[in-house]
């Protein structure tokens, strides 16, 4: 990410850091992100998540 | 280069610049390469109303002229731009597009900024454990680039 990148996401990054309630730290150690790396090796289950999650979202977020 | 160096300022200039020297020129690609990136710019600078607007004109022109895989850059602006004003609904069909065209493609790259789309829209309905997770996708997406 670079530091453009990250000053955009600065605000999502700090709050899921603090509803976490965890140190500063890089957003890709934060919480269960930090399984990530183990549990989404794959560029492809990665995608494959958040498709899965955006499909999710209709009917429980009324979109 | 100036965007990534977050000179946003500089940025906007030089794609107005670029823009105008396209539409000039009739240089139908560049003029929606200029709009997108104008896109991401408006998207950092907080002006999500104009972020809105480029980045649908860049996609109307690349849906008709440009190849499926220039597709993704504004559909990410969009979903960012969606998100941030609140149109989740607008924000999530962008990125399930745009997701879509990633798998198809592989391109990584733009994978990475889907995810922390995704990301962002997680955090707006304040799923933050997927935020992380999809924080944490991106970010190795990005080591595993280089």
């Amino acid at each position: 990410m670079s530091p453009a990148e990250r000053a955009f996401y600065q605000d999502a990054i700090a709050a899921v850091r603090e509803r976490f309630g965890g140190e500063p730290a890089p957003a890709a150690s934060v919480g269960p992100a930090a399984s990530v790396k183990k549990a989404l090796p794959a560029f492809e289950a990665a995608v494959g998540e958040a498709l899965e999650w955006l499909a999710g979202l209709t009917p429980v977020e009324g979109l | 280069m100036t965007l990534d160096l977050g000179n946003y300022d500089g940025a906007r200039r030089f794609l107005e610049e670029s823009l105008r020297l396209s539409r000039e020129n009739g240089d139908v690609m560049g003029i929606a390469s200029a709009l997108n990136h104008l896109g991401q710019v408006a998207n950092c600078l907080g002006d999500y109303a104009a972020a809105h607007a480029r980045s649908e004109e860049s996609l109307a022109i690349k849906r008709e002229v440009g190849d499926t895989i220039t597709w993704m850059g504004p559909l990410v602006n969009l979903a960012l731009a969606s998100t941030r004003l609140g149109d989740r609904g607008t924000a999530s069909a962008r990125l399930i597009e745009c997701l879509e065209l990633v798998w198809d493609s592989g391109e990584r790259r733009l994978g990475a900024r889907a995810l922390e789309a995704c990301a962002m829209l997680a955090v707006s309905i304040e799923d933050d454990e997927s935020a992380a997770r999809f924080f944490g996708a991106a970010g190795s997406l990005r080591e595993a680039i280089g």
